[in-house]
């Protein structure tokens, strides 16, 4: 109580699933105890438990109240556990063993009933009683009454009534075990005595007349009265005593109102004035019965059958039966049994079908049909007698299946061909959309069912072939128009509504395969519905639709994924192309613009087709490859002379720097990051972009123009998620240096404020930084002016105070000088390059200085020296005057210093052109990769000792992959360095093997 | 096979090696040289012992300590002197493709080997049967590449 409690409190909604699931362990150890296999008996904790989940379950507020759904389940556990388990164990028994195993299974049933009604017992009282249904306990025994008595009932009769005649005989029987039986009987009538009387007593009375006519000539009916009192004490149900003891007596007794007392007397009186039946004379009497049958058949006007002509006609061929031969007329009884169907069969039925046609005849054989089974049932009661014991003696055909051949072979085998087009007819018509008769549909198709007998070949060979290849000459037809689903849909309605649904799975896959898989390619490809325009045109329904009509088929989604990657890379392909021919037109305006927007543009791309990937395709995995794929064609593509790695790394600067192209918010910038990271994954040199990223993190670290380091940062956390801690791991090192470097210089100036004595008297900032992290730059180039060289030693003497063994490398050609330009009309202070400042203090000595003097006095290279002066001389401010006064720098140059220039700003910033920095990255990667590549082959030979040379190559594709798609000549290349260096060896045998030299 | 060989490493000699060489010739007079040498050359041109001095003719010219590669010039000169008379064709274009090509200034044993097996072996000059994704040194798929691109 104390869990009952508890559990209601801290109630929370029970899913259907979810509490059928307990109440299925519940049930299932239920079966277990049921069928005697070692379970503990339910604890009244678990009881209680199954109990609160049905009352949990069905106390929800709507739509979680489930009593519905539970009533609904209650049933079908009965219903399951008898068809698995009961029926089949009652099947493989038979006689004697068979009704033990019934009274087995009906004790048990009974045990089941209790236990499951009372575990559901909350649906009685309220779901049950408000709406009238039956009850649980009711509904517990109708399942085993419809599903296993009207099964076995009449076995289950003959079985006793044999041991009731074995017993007259003398035999010793288990009278318990009948007594057990014939409770079944009633019990099983719920209160009402029907179906014992009908199904059991009737037959038993029969049988017993019988059994006493026979006898009669020894006239011991004293003694025999007696023990059919004792047999009804002991077994038999006690208001069948009056009627068997009725049933054998010798004296008519008056009139009776029971019917059936009436009936047995006259059946009784009938047997003691027992004579010798001739055929003709017996078969007469049966004629006039047949004849009775015929016209309440055929609907003309004619009284029921009265028990008593019942019994009449029952006891005549019981009688002819059961004469002594030569008098037995058996044989000739069950000929003519079949030849009373044959006659009504050739005479009426077959006439009648062949003046109607289509849909008419379809109706008229449906009507013949049932006509037929009242038929059969009717007349093999008459002639039960040799069902029993004739026809079961010789093994032959059963009555009822004479009755069903009889139809199967005259009727059936005539008309089918007629029938199954006249059904096709209707089908093809309700596919057209016209309303036809379904029940009608439904009534035939039964008829191709039933008459297989329980085998399904006649449905199958007789009407659903032709169903099928029709269904699927329909489709082929209608495939162009694409309606697919719908049809599919269409036809599984169809088998619901009145096809057998053994057919659903047969008729689906045809339809399938026609308008999927033999028009696949037609339907794929269609200009304005294929697969293609429904790409073009973004329809993503009916891209989710064409992915589920194809998933089904067994490599269905292999074109549509196909198509899916042809269209993006197609898409994708002519982005590029876009971005290429605006850049190749517009070269003079802002290159570099086109292949942001190009960035921008395959993102857009991506996101859109994902969705697809993810939406429409579910997912997929084919369709996630194909995507990929797809990506991968377009994104290895060079723009304008820039590789995919480099664009990608240019569109993340211009997001990071300061002022950069794109003014976004914080988290749009996370938001494109992100997706930035995600498009490296299609780039095949990942390298190449770790190598431009570097250089341009350098110069936004370097010149203080990155915008946000968090979001420096969260890139570097995504880059290393996706491509590992090595990648990045120089990049964190650069931004580490940066944090250092600010404290550095903090402590540089406390250093300066302390040892006043050592200040160069000019502002100094040093950058110290990390060898390794950094990209490689020229150092120790530049011949510093006597002022700075006077700073470099300061900051050395300051550094070997906090650093031993520390070797400072200057780089010059990253720095930049704050000077005061003396100018006639105002001073103005110039920022410029370290290079720059160099050149202009040259002026402070001397007034003119040519081309070469300057070179040898800066000690820089040609292109440095030009491009510096170009700077000073030749662009927006011209700080120095040239002579010839041209627009380009040439070796015979003069400078002089332009005293004369002025600008209206105080402070101006003098650029220094980068130098263009793509050919050094490549160079640098192209060198790196020798290095990876040597590094990989070492590797893999020094594990594999000898290896050929095609999968030495493969592994070292594989092994590389990951950064870069190396070349099968520079791999090659390498081998054979690795030769030359004594690494490898070839094999002396065999030319294409390698050998590691260790 | 083993005394063969001294004889081979004689014919192109070192003073110790040549006389160690006259006395397994047993030529201790010029008659008996003379008479020894026609021998001396069909045993040299017999396949299995011309493979030894192939590669020997290149062991032979490494001169420093440590040295493994043979500039090209000395190769080409090489290749004429002991290849010329049996693959001629083969060795004048190689010779001109090693003259006009930049990716190599100096060549290997390997490569060197592998010139002598690609003239046993490759159909010349239309290369049906070469295989680029064998392990052939690069100078050699690059050389047919280049002699492809020639012939067409």
């Amino acid at each position: 109580l104390r869990v009952f409690a508890f559990a209601t409190m801290e109630r929370k909604i029970i899913e259907l699933d979810q509490g059928w699931e307990y109440m299925e362990k519940g049930i299932m150890k239920l079966k277990r105890i049921l069928e005697g296999l070692p379970e503990p008996p339910f604890s009244s904790e678990e009881y209680m438990m199954l109990y609160t989940t049905i009352y949990n379950m069905c106390t929800q507020k709507p739509p979680h109240d489930y009593s519905q759904q539970l009533y609904d389940k209650y049933r079908e556990a009965f219903e399951e556990y008898i068809t698995k388990t009961v029926l089949p164990s009652l099947k493989e028994k038979h006689d004697e063993f068979m009704l033990r195993e019934l009274v087995r299974r009906w004790l048990n049933h009974k045990v089941m009933v209790r236990w499951l009604s009372r575990f559901f017992h909350y649906l009685d009282r309220y779901f049950i009683a408000r709406r009238s249904l039956p009850a649980l306990n009711e509904v517990g025994l109708t399942c085993f009454r419809d599903l296993v008595y009207q099964e076995v009932k009449a076995n289950a009769r003959d079985a006793v009534i044999n041991l009731i005649d074995k017993e007259r005989e003398g035999e010793q029987i288990d009278r318990a075990l009948l007594k057990n039986v014939i409770d079944i009987f009633v019990e099983i009538g719920m209160g009402q005595m029907e179906l014992y009387e009908l199904d059991f007593e009737l037959q038993m009375l029969l049988d017993s007349g019988a059994y006493y006519s026979r006898k009669a000539s020894n006239w011991i009916a004293e003694e025999c009265l007696k023990r059919e009192r004792d047999r009804v004490s002991h077994y038999l149900h006690i208001s069948s005593e009056q009627k068997l003891v009725e049933g054998f007596c010798c004296n008519p007794r008056p009139y009776t109102p029971t019917k059936k007392l009436t009936d047995l007397r006259v059946f009784a009186f009938a047997t003691m004035e027992r004579k010798i039946i001739e055929l003709d004379q017996g078969w007469e009497y049966m004629e006039k019965g047949i004849m009775k049958l015929k016209r309440i058949l055929e609907g003309l006007p004619e009284p029921p059958f009265s028990s008593e002509e019942y019994m009449m006609l029952y006891t005549t061929i019981y009688n002819m039966c059961t004469q002594k031969p030569p008098h037995d007329y058996s044989q000739q009884l069950y000929d003519k049994y079949r030849e009373a169907f044959e006659e009504y069969i050739t005479k009426t039925v077959l006439p009648s079908l062949k003046e109607k046609h289509d849909e008419f005849m379809l109706r008229e054989l449906v009507r013949r049909w049932l006509n037929h089974k009242v038929m059969v049932r009717w007349l093999s009661r008459f002639f039960h007698y040799l069902d029993r014991y004739f026809i079961a003696r010789r093994s032959l055909p059963a009555l009822n299946e004479v009755g069903l051949t009889c139809f199967r072979d005259l009727v059936y085998q005539e008309v089918k061909a007629n029938a199954r087009d006249a059904v096709i007819n209707l089908i093809d018509k309700e596919r057209e959309g016209e309303q036809i008769d379904r029940a009608l549909l439904k009534n035939v198709i039964d008829i191709f069912v039933e008459i297989g007998m329980g085998q399904m070949e006649l449905y199958e060979l007789d009407f659903e072939l032709q169903m099928l290849l029709d269904s699927g000459a329909y489709y082929s037809r209608k495939a162009s128009n694409w309606i697919a689903e719908e049809c599919l849909k269409r036809e599984r309605d169809r088998v619901s509504h009145y096809l057998h649904i053994s057919s659903e799975q047969k008729l689906v896959e045809k339809v399938q395969h026609e308008l999927l898989v033999v028009y696949s390619p037609q339907l794929l490809e269609k200009e304005h519905s294929g697969c293609r325009a429904l790409l073009r045109d973004d329809k993503v329904d009916d891209l989710s639709r064409m992915y589920r009509l194809y998933h089904k088929i067994s490599k269905g989604l292999d074109p549509v994924s196909n198509i899916f990657k042809q269209h993006v890379t197609a898409e994708g392909t002519a982005l590029v192309q876009q971005a290429e021919d605006a850049a190749s037109s517009q070269v003079a305006n802002g290159a570099g613009v086109q292949e942001q927007v190009l960035v921008r543009k395959i993102i857009e791309l991506h996101d859109k087709y994902m969705a697809y990937v993810n939406d429409c395709f579910l997912n997929h995995s084919l369709f996630h490859k194909a995507l990929k794929e797809a990506f991968e064609v377009f994104c290895n593509k060079t723009v304008a002379g820039s590789s995919s790695a480099e664009l990608l790394a240019t569109f993340c600067d211009n997001i990071l720097k300061k002022g950069g192209s794109e003014k976004l918010s914080d988290e749009a910038i996370e938001e494109t990051l992100e997706k930035v990271v995600k498009l490296l994954a299609y780039i095949s040199d990942k390298d190449l972009f770790a190598e431009f990223y570097r250089k341009k993190l350098a110069r936004r670290l370097l010149f203080d123009r990155s915008a946000n380091e968090d979001h420096e940062k969260s890139i570097l956390t995504k880059l290393k998620q996706q491509c590992g801690a090595q990648f990045t791991s120089k990049m964190e090192g650069m931004v580490t240096d940066l944090t250092l470097a600010r404290e550095n210089q903090t402590n540089f100036e406390e250093y300066l404020r302390n040892n006043t004595n050592v200040n160069p008297g000019i502002d100094l900032t040093v950058t110290v930084l990390t060898t390794g992290f950094w990209p490689s730059y020229k150092s120790f180039d530049l011949s510093l002016p006597p002022e700075m060289v006077r700073c470099v030693e300061v900051f050395k003497g300051f550094y070997e105070t906090r650093t031993k063994h520390r070797k400072l490398t200057w780089i010059y050609s990253l720095g930049t000088c704050n000077i005061n330009g003396k100018f006639d009309s105002k001073p103005i202070e110039l920022i410029v390059s370290t290079y720059q400042a160099a050149a202009l203090l040259l002026f402070n000595n001397s007034d003119r200085l040519s081309y070469s003097e300057i070179m040898t006095q800066l000690n820089l290279t040609h292109d440095d020296v030009v491009r510096l002066l170009h700077s000073l001389s030749c662009a927006k401010y011209k700080i120095l005057t040239k002579e010839p006064n041209t627009r380009t720098v040439s070796t015979t140059d003069n400078f002089e210093f332009n005293s004369k220039f002025t600008d209206r700003m105080r402070r101006i910033k003098i650029p220094l052109p980068p130098v263009d920095e793509r050919r050094k990255v490549i160079e640098d990667v192209d060198k790196d990769r020798r290095y990876a590549i040597d590094a990989a082959i070492v590797r893999i030979m020094k594990s594999r000792k000898v290896l050929g040379h095609q999968q030495l190559v493969m592994e070292c594709v594989e092994q590389l992959g990951r950064m870069f798609k190396p070349d099968i000549k520079a791999i090659k290349k390498r081998i054979e360095d690795l030769i030359t260096r004594d690494y490898l060896e070839r094999d002396k045998e065999n030319p294409n093997m390698f050998k590691y030299l260790a | 096979m083993e005394e063969g060989k001294n004889v081979k490493e004689q014919k192109v000699g070192r003073l110790e090696e040549w006389r160690r060489g006259l006395k397994a010739l047993r030529a201790d007079t010029v008659n008996k040289l003379k008479k020894a040498l026609p021998e001396l050359e069909k045993e040299v041109k017999r396949p299995t012992n011309f493979v030894d001095f192939y590669s020997y003719a290149f062991r032979y010219c490494l001169t420093e300590e440590k040295q493994k590669s043979i500039d090209i010039e000395s190769i080409c000169e090489l290749l004429d002197l002991v290849l010329g008379s049996q693959f001629r064709e083969q060795v004048d274009f190689f010779v001109e493709y090693l003259k006009t090509q930049n990716d190599y200034k100096v060549i290997n044993n390997d490569q060197w080997m592998g010139f002598y097996r690609f003239c046993n072996e490759i159909s010349f000059p239309d290369f049906s049967n070469y295989d680029p994704e064998l392990a052939w040194p690069l100078i050699l798929d690059n050389f047919v590449e280049w002699m492809l691109a020639k012939q067409s």
